[in-house]
C-alpha cells in the first residue's frame, strides 16, 4: 500500500497556466463520484437536515419549522448520553482488540511460513458472512439455555455465562462479535502494509544489528503509519455507526445496555416513530466524527 | 523474510492456528446448523459434531423461487454497484493521490467522510421519499447507484492508499514520451495498481452484498437482495434457524469465490511498493 | 528494479479482468431473465392496483404462508392478478407508514398488527371498511362478538378486519402436570405454586414468559389488569406507579426464579421455542403458536401440551392480540381489494384459510363448530378469550410507550432498580410521552 516516502512533490512547473489547467482536469477527474454523491447522498442529506429542524414524524403528513429543539431536546436528554456512552465503551473496547490482534495477526502472516495462505484464507471467511446471519447465529451461540459456547464451558466445568442476558456481558458479546468480523479487515489492510514497506529501511536496520522489537518500533510501525491511520479512521466510523449485529444480537438490550448511537437512532426513527429527531441525531453523529478527516490528512501527508 | 527463531515459530503457528479456529468455527456453525433440524438445533447439551442430519433446509431454501430471484439480484446489484464506484472511485482517488490540491479536493474528503459517518436510517427515509416520488422505487438499478455512491469513500480510500505508492517518475517518464494523460492511466497505473484494486474490489463487493438497510427501505421484492431475505427467516412467530443457515451458507459461496479468485491478485501486489532504492 | 509489468502478472490480470467480466455479464444476463419471468406491473415505481391486479403487503408469519398458499384459487376464480410483497415484522409497518404519507397507493392490501392501527388510523390511512362489511352476506361481520369488532376500529369506525384472533392462553406440559399431581391454574397465585413445584422437582423450568424488551410490555400490560391497574385511568392519567402495578410487577420478577435462564432476554417466539424444544412445564403466550406448537419439525411437545385459559386476577380480562388487516387509503383498486379480502376471509373460506395454516381467527361460527374444535381445542378456548378480550391501548405512539415500559421493566426485572424507584421512572417518562 501506500509508502508515502516514495512520493515526490508533484512537478512544480514555472507555468501557472498549466497548474492552473492541471487543477481544472484534477477536478474534472472527481466529477463521476460528485454526480453520484449528488444524487443519493447530498439532496437526502439536505432534506434531512431540513426536517430535523421541523417536528416530523411518520405519524403525521405534516409538521412545522421548530428550529433546534431537537438538538436541544437530544442534548439534554439522559437517553442520548447513556447512547453515548455505550457507543465510546463498545468502540474503545472494540478498537482495543481489533488494531492490536489484526496487526499481530498480519505481523505473523507476513512471514509467510508454510501453510499460511491456509491462514489467509480462513481467516477472511467472518467478512464473507452475511451480517444479519452472523447476528442470528451468535445469538444462537451464545444462548445461556442451549447455545454451544455455554455447553463447552460447562463440559469444561466452567459455569455458564449469561452472554445477552447480563448487562455487561451483553456489552462484552457485542464487542466480541464485532471483533469476530472485523479483525479480519484490520489484519489485510495492515497486511497490505507491511508486505510494501521498501527493503531499503529494513535492510539497514539489519545491518545496524537491531533486534526484531528495535526494527518495529523505530521501523516499522513508523512506515505504516499512512496504512495505520486510515485504518483507525475507517474501523472508529464502523465502529460507532455499528447497527446490524447489535440490532440482531441484543436489540439494544438488555434495557439499553447495548444501545449505541446508532441503535438510538434507529429507535427514534422506527420505533418512536420520530423521524426529525432521528434526522437531529445524525446530523449530530455526523458532525461529531468529522474531526476523523484529521486523521487523513494526517495519512495522506506523510 | 526472516523465518525468526524455533520459539517463534511455534508462536506463530500457534497464533495462526487458534485464529483460525476462532474465525471458522461460528461458519461451521452455521453450516452444521443448515444441516441440522429444528429440534436438533435447540438440543440441550448442543452437540459439536455429528447427530442426525437433514437435507430439507437446503430443500426448501432452494425450491424457493425467491431465493433464487434474491441470489440473481444480489450479483446483478454488488457488481454493477462495485464497478460504479470502482470506476468513479479509482479517477476520484488518482487525482487525490497525485495533486496537492486543487479545487473542491478537500470538500471532496470531507463529504466522504460525511458519507460514511451518517447512520443509514438518516439517508434511508429522505432518499425513499426521494426515490418514490420519482418513481424509481424497486428497481435494482437505483439500489446498484445507491449502493455506489455509500460504499464510494471506502473505494477512494483504499485507492488513494495503492495509486500513492506508484512512484510518480513512471508517469512523468510517461508523460515525457508523449502520452496523454488518458493513457497513462489506462495503461500504466491500472496494471500496476491492479491488485490494489483487487483488494478494494473484494471489500467493496463485500460492503455490497451484505448491505442491509438499503434494499430493506428501497425495494419491495424486485429489489430483494439475499440480505433482506435472510431476515425474512425471522417471522413473527418463529425464526428458522435451520433454513436461514441454508440460505446464508448458500448466499457465502459467490462472494468466496470472487474472493479467492481475486485474492491470488491481493498479496502478490500488495508488494508492489517495495522499491529498492 | 525493472518497472515493466512482468509478463506472469500480466497475464494474470488479463484472467482476473475476464472472469470478471464474465461474472458481470452472466449477472446481468440472470438478472435480465429473472426479471424477464416475473408478472408484468412489478417494478415500475409505484405499483398500485387497477381493476385486475393488487398488490398485498404481508408480514412473515404462519398467516401469510397461508394466505399465499390461497391466493392461486382465488386468481383462477377471478382472473384478478395478486402480487405479494412482505417485509420483517420490524420494519415492516414503518415501510407501510411511508408509503402511505408518499400516497402512492403502492398497496392495497395491508396486513399489520394491531398496535399500528391507531398510527395508521389517526392519519386517515386506512379506508373505512364499514360500508363494505354492511352489506356483505358472504362476510358476515355478525359472526364476530363485540370485542372483536371493537378490534378494528378507531374513533369507532372500522377500518380493518381480523386477520387473527390470538388471546393469551395457558400452555402447559400436561405429562408434568399428571407426575407432580398439578391442576389447571385458575389464579396468578397457582399459577406461580406450579411453577415453584415445577421447578424444585427438576423436571424442567416451572414457566416461560416474554421477558425482552421489545415486548414484555404485552406481558406487563396482561398482569396489569389482572391486578387490578391499567396503564391509563379514566381521566387519562398515567397509573403505572399504583399498588396495583407495584403488585402486578413484583409477580413478573418472582417468576423469573422459574424460569429458563434465558427467559430474561426471551421474546415471544424464544419462549415458544423453549417451551416446544425444552422442559418447560407452563407458558403465557399467544394462541397464535399454535402452528408452532404441533409442527413435527420443530416441536418435542406435540402430544404433551395442553391449553388453557389464563389465570384470572382481580379482573378477568384477557389482552387480545392478532393480526389486522385493511386496505390503505391511497389505494387505486379498493373494490377489487375487498373482493379479495371478502373471499379470503368469508365466513365460509375462513376455515380453509385455517386449514392451510393461518392463525384462527375467532369466529363465533368456528369456535362454537365442533368438527374444528374437536380436531383442536384451543379454538374452543378463543370464544371465552373474545368475550373477555381488550385490545392493547390505542395510542398512535403505542410503539414508543411499548418501548418505555420495556426498557423501564427489563431493568426492574434486571435487577438494576427497584420496582418502586423503576415504576416511577416510568411514570414520569409515561406522562410526558402521552401528554403530548
Amino acid at each position: 500500500m501506500t509508502l508515502q516516502q516514495e512520493r515526490p512533490a508533484p512537478a512544480a512547473t514555472p507555468r501557472s497556466g498549466k497548474r492552473r489547467r492541471q487543477r481544472a482536469f484534477s477536478a474534472a477527474y472527481l466529477t463521476p463520484s460528485w454526480l453520484l454523491l449528488l444524487g443519493i447522498v447530498l439532496i437526502p442529506l439536505a432534506l434531512g437536515l431540513w426536517i430535523s429542524l421541523r417536528n416530523g414524524s411518520l405519524l403525521s403528513a405534516t409538521s412545522e419549522f421548530v428550529g433546534l429543539k431537537n438538538y436541544t431536546k437530544l442534548l439534554t436528554s439522559s437517553l442520548f448520553w447513556d447512547s453515548v456512552k455505550v457507543t465510546l465503551i463498545i468502540s474503545v473496547l472494540s478498537l482495543a482488540i481489533q488494531l492490536p490482534l489484526g496487526f499481530l495477526l498480519a505481523v505473523v502472516i507476513n512471514r509467510e511460513l508454510t501453510g499460511t495462505r491456509v491462514f489467509r484464507s480462513s481467516l477472511l471467511m467472518p467478512l464473507l458472512l452475511t451480517p444479519v446471519a452472523v447476528g442470528l447465529m451468535w445469538r444462537l451461540m451464545l444462548n445461556v439455555d442451549n447455545g454451544v459456547i455455554d455447553g463447552v464451558l460447562q463440559q469444561l466445568g466452567l459455569p455458564a455465562v449469561d452472554w445477552l442476558g447480563n448487562r455487561t456481558w451483553a456489552v462484552i458479546s457485542v464487542v466480541l462479535v464485532d471483533s469476530w468480523q472485523n479483525t479480519p479487515f484490520v489484519m489485510l489492510l495492515m497486511l497490505a502494509g507491511l508486505q510494501s514497506l521498501p527493503a531499503g529501511p529494513l535492510e539497514a536496520a539489519r545491518v545496524d544489528g537491531a533486534s526484531t522489537l528495535q526494527t518495529y518500533r523505530h521501523v516499522i510501525l513508523p512506515l505504516l503509519a499512512p496504512v495505520g491511520l486510515v485504518v483507525v479512521m475507517i474501523r472508529v466510523i464502523e465502529s460507532v455507526k455499528l447497527f446490524d449485529i447489535i440490532y440482531i444480537l441484543t436489540s439494544g438490550g438488555p434495557g439499553t445496555a447495548t444501545q449505541n448511537v446508532s441503535l438510538l437512532d434507529y429507535r427514534l426513527g422506527f420505533t418512536f416513530l420520530q423521524t426529525s429527531q432521528a434526522a437531529a441525531l445524525g446530523v449530530i453523529i455526523v458532525i461529531a466524527l468529522l474531526p476523523m478527516y484529521r486523521l487523513w490528512k494526517r495519512a495522506n501527508e506523510q | 523474510m526472516n523465518r525468526g527463531t524455533r520459539a517463534g515459530r511455534i508462536g506463530a503457528y500457534v497464533l495462526m492456528v487458534l485464529a483460525a479456529l476462532t474465525a471458522l468455527f461460528p461458519i461451521y456453525w452455521t453450516v452444521l446448523t443448515s444441516f441440522r433440524t429444528h429440534i436438533e438445533i435447540f438440543a440441550q447439551p448442543p452437540k459439536l459434531f455429528g447427530g442426525p442430519f437433514t437435507l430439507d433446509n437446503y430443500s426448501s431454501v432452494l425450491a424457493d423461487g425467491q431465493f433464487r430471484a434474491s441470489l440473481s439480484v444480489t450479483v446483478f446489484v454488488t457488481v454493477l454497484a462495485t464497478a460504479i464506484a470502482l470506476i468513479a472511485g479509482a479517477f476520484a482517488a488518482y487525482a487525490i493521490a497525485r495533486r496537492q490540491s486543487f479545487i473542491g479536493r478537500r470538500p471532496f474528503e470531507a463529504w466522504l467522510i460525511l458519507v460514511r459517518a451518517m447512520p443509514g436510517i438518516v439517508l434511508a427515509v429522505p432518499l425513499y421519499q426521494v426515490i418514490v416520488n420519482l418513481g424509481l422505487y424497486d428497481q435494482p438499478v437505483v439500489l446498484a447507484v445507491a449502493y455506489a455512491a455509500i460504499n464510494l469513500p471506502f473505494a477512494v480510500w483504499l485507492m488513494v492508499g495503492f495509486i500513492s505508492g506508484i512512484p510518480f517518475e513512471l508517469e512523468e517518464s510517461a508523460r515525457v514520451d508523449g502520452a496523454n494523460q488518458f493513457l497513462i492511466l489506462w495503461r500504466i497505473i491500472l496494471p500496476l495498481v491492479a491488485p490494489g484494486m483487487a483488494a478494494t474490489t473484494i471489500f467493496v463487493a463485500l460492503l455490497c452484498w451484505n448491505e442491509f438497510l438499503m434494499p430493506l427501505v428501497l425495494a419491495d421484492q424486485a429489489g430483494k437482495t439475499l440480505p433482506v431475505y435472510v431476515a425474512g427467516f425471522v417471522t413473527s412467530r418463529t425464526i428458522d434457524y435451520g433454513a436461514m443457515a441454508a440460505a446464508a451458507s448458500l448466499a457465502i459461496i459467490p462472494i468466496a469465490l470472487l474472493t479467492l479468485v481475486v485474492q491470488r491478485q491481493l498479496v502478490r501486489g500488495l508488494s508492489l511498493g517495495a522499491v529498492k532504492d | 528494479m525493472d518497472r515493466s509489468t512482468p509478463p506472469t502478472r500480466r497475464r494474470r490480470l488479463r484472467r482476473t479482468s475476464v472472469v470478471v467480466a464474465t461474472l458481470a455479464a452472466s449477472s446481468l444476463m440472470l438478472a435480465a431473465c429473472a426479471s424477464s419471468s416475473s408478472p408484468s406491473g412489478g417494478s415500475s415505481g409505484s405499483s398500485g392496483g387497477t381493476a385486475k391486479e393488487i398488490t398485498v403487503f404481508l408480514i412473515p408469519s404462519p398467516t401469510e404462508d397461508a394466505i399465499k398458499a390461497r391466493i392461486p384459487e382465488f386468481e383462477k376464480q377471478t382472473g384478478i392478478n395478486v402480487k405479494v410483497v412482505d417485509a420483517p415484522y420490524d420494519d415492516a409497518h414503518q415501510k407501510m407508514l411511508l408509503s402511505f404519507q408518499a400516497k402512492k397507493g403502492a398497496y392495497d392490501v395491508v396486513q399489520f398488527d394491531n398496535p399500528f392501527l391507531a398510527p395508521f388510523a389517526s392519519q386517515n390511512a386506512l379506508t373505512d371498511l364499514g360500508p363494505y362489511t354492511a352489506k356483505s352476506t358472504p362476510y358476515d361481520i355478525s359472526d364476530f362478538v363485540q370485542p372483536l369488532q371493537d378490534y378494528n376500529k378507531y374513533n369507532g369506525k372500522a377500518v380493518a378486519l381480523n386477520l387473527s384472533t390470538e388471546p393469551f392462553i395457558l400452555w402447559y406440559r400436561k405429562d408434568i402436570y399428571q407426575k407432580l399431581n398439578l391442576t389447571v391454574p385458575t389464579t396468578w397465585d397457582q399459577y406461580l405454586t406450579n411453577a415453584q413445584k415445577i421447578q424444585a422437582s427438576g423436571l424442567g423450568s416451572g414457566q416461560i414468559i416474554a421477558n425482552n424488551s421489545s415486548v414484555n410490555s404485552w406481558w406487563w400490560l396482561q398482569l396489569l389488569w389482572s391486578y387490578g391497574g391499567d396503564l391509563q385511568d379514566a381521566s387519562g392519567k398515567v397509573t403505572v406507579n399504583t399498588p396495583q402495578a407495584q403488585e402486578a410487577t413484583d409477580y413478573m420478577k418472582s417468576l423469573l426464579a422459574y424460569s429458563p435462564k434465558s427467559a430474561i432476554t426471551a421474546t415471544g417466539d424464544d419462549a415458544t421455542t423453549l417451551f416446544t424444544t425444552q422442559n418447560v412445564g407452563q407458558m403465557i403466550n399467544y394462541s397464535g403458536y399454535y402452528p408452532v406448537v404441533t409442527d413435527p419439525k420443530s416441536s418435542k411437545v406435540i402430544a404433551t401440551f395442553g391449553t388453557a385459559v389464563i389465570p384470572v386476577g382481580k379482573q378477568n380480562i384477557t389482552e387480545l392480540t392478532g393480526w389486522n388487516i385493511g386496505i390503505p387509503a391511497d389505494s387505486n383498486a379498493k373494490d377489487t381489494a375487498w373482493q379479495f379480502l371478502e373471499w379470503l376471509l368469508g365466513k365460509d373460506n375462513t376455515p380453509k384459510l385455517m386449514d392451510a395454516g393461518a392463525a384462527a381467527i375467532g369466529r363465533t361460527s368456528i369456535v362454537t363448530n365442533t368438527a374444528i374444535t374437536s380436531k383442536e381445542p384451543y379454538i374452543a378456548l378463543l370464544g371465552p378469550a373474545a368475550q373477555s378480550g381488550r385490545r392493547l391501548p390505542a395510542l398512535t405512539n403505542w410503539a414508543q410507550v411499548s418501548n418505555q415500559i420495556g426498557v423501564a421493566i427489563q431493568d426492574i426485572l434486571t435487577g438494576k432498580t427497584s420496582t418502586t424507584d423503576g415504576l416511577n421512572a416510568l411514570q414520569d417518562q409515561l406522562t410526558t410521552t402521552l401528554g403530548q
